[in-house]
């Protein structure tokens, strides 16, 4: 615990009081010295108790691409039947809002972070501190959370023609256009990892459950995403594009599949499919 | 759950913002109320000026218009200053200080910009209630003193909170940290190591303007008495009290007689050892004496003093002073024999108190000489005046015509024969002095009202009094009081007594004491109001003496009776410190000790679900989220897929969407039971404690 800029200030204050005081030999003097003193003394048990049995915690962050923000929580928990006031959370010297807590709860700051690289990234220090009750005195906990690591994908590269797959369905080199409900083939119950795009909401809304909408098969064609197919100057422009054509693929609803040197993703879609893939991506 | 909006990290400038308008508004009434007691003794263009900022500050805040600019507060100030320097002559001392101090804080609270600013104003309040003090140390100012830290500081509270809901909170909660500050306050309002008064020398301002004895008595120049019931002093008697008649509180000697005005000899303070006055030792009488400010140097005891502290001197005449006016209100403890008395007079005190102007000398001879003629002695001599007092007509009068310049105690003693204790005991001694008889005018003080409540005597400057010593051969100084002869009721009741008299139309000296009590008994509600006025007098009596009067020397005494005698400086200092640090850490346990954690029994008994899974080999993770867990807790567990999913799915819904009803509380409890089987539990149980619910 230190004094903030102002205790410093106030404490040159004390001191002249106190020199008036001494000077006067002036009783009340000496009593309102000595009780502001005391008042600046009693309000670091206050600063203190602020923060202490606070628990904080990194919560959960979202996947990101580099290049763009990552999100995360920091969580804190009062574990005391005593409200908080103004706890700032600081991240790597920056700091957030001050924030109010009462008894018992548990409030999650959503943070964001600017990430450049791909891979693993650890998470920053987080730092809570408070200047309650009156300012003068500054408290903080040590660093949380710089142990805790976070996956990044590459990248994503401008969009470019998907390889050329089999049975020449994009020999041409294009993105095919999005199907069109012809090719509607009937529902099935939802599954873990059905895509998103496929559910049939109106069902859903109806209240007859979650539904998803199947495809005539051979009317979409499977698409191999291959590495050797990607062409860049150096392996990340490579994973750029891969991670594009993923992200492409899995907007459009198709099967596909990924081929990376060593490693073989067969054709599939959905959610826990794309995150392999990605992630497969991201760790390359 | 309360998700608070988007964390947006901004590189901190430095500069924090200006708090919002309800701050600026709590530190607006804090700085007012600071500045308010000064208001009376600030010349009246700077009280104006401190309000006019104040209002200006209000319609910035209200209109949302720029503070002034840079030029014109630089002006303000260069102005300031140069009319505190034409005001007082001087922007140093007291009074210029304070001026300087208000009109320079008003400028700052008029161009607050950042939250800086507004510490910085509420830090100058508190040096202006400090200042304050400087002027009056009255218990109200001590209330007035509590009230406004504890404002002021609810004030800092606000300025720094974000927390807008309760004012009364912010209130309360700088009334508990004034509180807990008491105790470390007083440790260090006690033991904090005391210097004599003046550091770096007075201000000669500081105590202009108060009322006491003049050492110059005139008889005759005032028609009219002025009626002053400012407190003298107090005095507090061990033992036995003193009768009405004996209480003469002894001040100045005045051995001179010029100009028709009696005064005191020169080199009047005695740097020389006094020899001590012969006394009986059963007789003294221990008191103390706490003295109002006066700005003079006379020091009054009961009449004789035989004992004084060692801050006193003696004055000429067995009577006591100090050497500096004095400014604040003093205690002396002191020691007085009544009756004791003096065995020698030398050849040259003979010479200085018998001498008479030879104006006065021939004026009054004649006189004289007509109360001589028929004594034999010095003591008959005195009787035959007062007798010619007594019954010649003489009377005591508070309006008392002018006597001429020429020869006003002729002029007295033949024609007006109307005066008070001046006239009488002026008077008197001139007509020993005549007849070679050496005599001394005593000025101080008679009677005082007895307060039951505090058990002292209040002595006010209405019983100012003057009275006689006559030096007889045998006996020594001999106190003489001609005024007692004219009016006994003066002397015996009181002037106050005396008012009521003659208020009545009483001819004075014509009433038996019983007529007289009779007379000037108070009505049933005069003694109900007078009983309260002495019991607030009282209050403030022991306000002074222990509060205001608390320096170097009751620190000593307090030490003392401590067994901390031998501490002195630092090794008080170091006491201080360690004592506050004791008393600190003890408030510090109480308030971080920890209210049994309280556990909801959703969380205690997903706390035993989750150490079920963990014998299964599913362990949580630090920051898993319960669904999270869940989910890949049945997925590793297919067998146990559905109760995982359902028991997790209730947690969370009890847990986190707040759905606390003791129903749903109930089934998950079940559920948790049926999942982990009798055998676990017991387990838990032991490892967590019993949830309170």
């Amino acid at each position: 615990m230190l004094p903030t800029r102002h205790g410093v200030i106030f404490a040159f204050v004390l001191l002249a009081m106190l020199l008036i005081a001494v000077n006067y030999a002036n009783a009340l003097a000496y009593i309102m010295t000595f009780l502001l003193a005391s008042v600046v003394m009693v309000s670091m048990l206050f600063t203190h108790r602020n923060l202490s049995g606070l628990e904080i915690n990194i919560g959960r962050c979202s996947s990101a691409f580099a290049g763009s923000n990552l999100r995360f929580e920091v969580c804190l928990q009062n574990q005391t039947d005593r409200s908080r006031h103004d706890v700032g959370v600081d991240i790597e010297g920056r700091h957030g809002q001050r924030l109010n807590m009462s008894p018992g709860e548990l409030i999650c700051v959503p943070c964001e972070m600017k990430v450049t690289r791909r891979g693993w990234i650890p998470l920053p220090a987080v730092h809570i501190n408070t200047r309650y009750p009156i300012g003068i005195m500054f408290s903080w906990s040590r660093g949380v959370g710089s142990n805790q690591k976070c996956l990044v994908y590459p990248r994503p590269g401008p969009l470019e023609a998907f390889p050329a797959g089999e049975g020449g369905a994009f020999a041409d080199g294009k993105v095919v256009p999005r199907p069109g409900h012809d090719d509607f083939a009937g529902l099935k119950p939802y599954q873990a990892g059905d895509a998103l795009q496929h559910l049939d909401w109106k069902s859903y809304a109806r209240g007859l459950g979650l539904h998803s909408k199947t495809f005539a098969a051979g009317q979409l064609p499977e698409l191999m995403l291959d590495w050797d197919a990607s062409r860049g100057n150096d392996i990340e422009t490579r994973l750029s594009i891969m991670t594009r054509w993923v992200l492409e693929a899995d907007k459009l609803g198709i099967q596909y599949g990924m081929t990376m040197p060593g490693k073989h993703f067969a054709p599939d879609n959905g959610d826990q499919h794309k995150q392999a893939c990605l992630r497969e991506l991201a760790l390359f | 759950m309360k998700k608070p909006a988007l964390f947006n990290f901004s590189i901190s400038t430095g500069l924090d913002p200006l708090p919002d308008q309800q701050a600026l508004v709590a530190l607006s009434l804090g700085f007012a109320l600071a500045v308010s007691p000064h208001i009376e003794h600030l010349p009246v263009w700077l009280s104006l000026a401190t309000v006019g900022f104040f209002l200006w500050r209000m319609w910035i805040m209200r209109h949302a218009t720029a503070i002034p600019g840079r030029l014109l507060r630089y002006g303000l100030v260069i102005a300031l200053v140069f009319l505190v320097y034409r005001h007082y002559g001087t922007v140093l001392g007291r009074d210029a200080g304070v001026a300087l101090l208000v009109g320079l804080s008003a400028m700052k609270y008029l161009e607050i910009r950042d939250f800086r600013d507004c510490m910085l104003v509420v830090f100058l309040s508190y040096m202006i209630v400090l200042t304050s003090f400087l002027y009056s140390q009255s218990m109200l100012l001590g209330g007035y003193l509590l009230v406004v830290v504890i404002l002021l500081t609810a004030v800092m509270q606000y300025l720094n909170h974000s927390d807008r809901s309760s004012l009364h909170k912010v209130l309360k909660n700088s009334a508990l940290l004034v509180g807990l500050a008491m105790p470390l306050g007083l440790v260090l309002f006690l033991l904090f190591p005391r210097v004599p008064i003046g550091l770096f020398g007075l201000p000669g301002d500081s105590h202009a303007g108060m009322i006491g004895m003049s050492d110059v008595v005139r008889p005759g120049s005032i028609n009219q008495l002025n009626e002053n019931d400012d407190i003298a002093f107090r005095a507090d008697i061990e033992g036995q009290v003193p009768s009405m008649q004996q209480r003469y509180w002894r001040g100045i000697v005045l051995g001179e007689y010029r100009d028709n005005a009696w005064r005191k000899h020169k080199r009047y303070l005695q740097t020389l050892r006094m020899p001590v006055p012969e006394h009986d030792e059963e007789n003294i009488v221990n008191y103390s004496i706490l003295l109002e400010p006066s700005n003079e140097r006379w020091v009054f005891s009961l009449d004789l003093p035989i004992k004084k502290p060692s801050t006193l001197y003696w004055g000429r005449g067995q009577t006591l002073m100090t050497t500096t006016p004095m400014v604040e209100r003093t205690r002396y403890d002191m020691s007085s024999a009544p009756g004791a008395r003096f065995n020698s007079l030398s050849e040259a005190e003979h010479e200085r108190y018998t001498a008479i102007p030879e104006t006065v000398n021939a004026s009054l001879q004649d006189i004289a000489d007509d109360l001589y003629g028929q004594s034999r002695d010095t003591r008959s001599y005195i009787d035959n005046v007062l007798e010619f007092f007594r019954s010649e007509g003489f009377t005591y009068t508070l309006q008392p015509p002018l006597l001429g310049n020429d020869t006003p105690m002729r002029q007295f003693l033949l024609e007006t024969r109307k005066g008070y204790c001046e006239h009488y005991a002026s008077a008197f001694t001139l007509l020993m002095r005549v007849a070679d008889v050496p005599a001394r005018l005593v000025a101080g003080y008679q009677g005082g009202e007895w307060n039951p409540q505090g058990e002292y005597i209040t002595v006010r400057q209405s019983d100012a009094h003057a009275w006689t010593e006559v030096w007889l051969d045998e006996l020594g100084w001999v106190r003489i009081d001609p005024t007692a002869v004219v009016a006994p009721e003066r002397i015996e009741y009181g002037l106050e007594a005396l008012r009521l008299l003659v208020e009545q139309g009483t001819t004075l000296g014509s009433l038996n004491n019983e007529q007289i009590r009779a007379a000037i008994a108070r009505p049933a509600m005069q003694m109900l109001w007078n009983r309260t006025v002495w019991f607030l007098d009282d209050i403030n009596t022991s306000w002074y003496l222990w509060v205001i009067g608390y320096g170097k020397d009751e620190q000593e005494s307090l030490l003392k009776r401590l067994g901390l005698g031998s501490l002195t400086g630092t090794g008080l200092l170091i006491t201080a410190f360690v004592t506050i640090m004791l008393i600190a850490v003890v408030q510090g346990m109480l308030l971080l000790r920890r209210r049994g954690r309280r556990q909801e029994p959703a969380v205690f008994w997903y706390k035993r679900f989750c150490s079920r899974l963990e014998e299964m080999g599913q362990i949580r993770g630090q920051s898993e989220g319960p669904r999270d867990f869940g989910l890949r807790a049945a997925q590793a567990l297919p067998g146990y897929g559905s109760q995982i999913t359902r028991i997790t799915s209730m947690y969370v819904n009890i847990h986190y969407a707040d759905k606390k009803e003791d129903t749903a509380i109930l089934r998950f409890k079940q559920a948790v039971k049926s999942f982990t089987g009798g055998r676990l539990g017991r387990r838990a149980e032991q490892k967590e404690g019993k949830p309170d619910a």
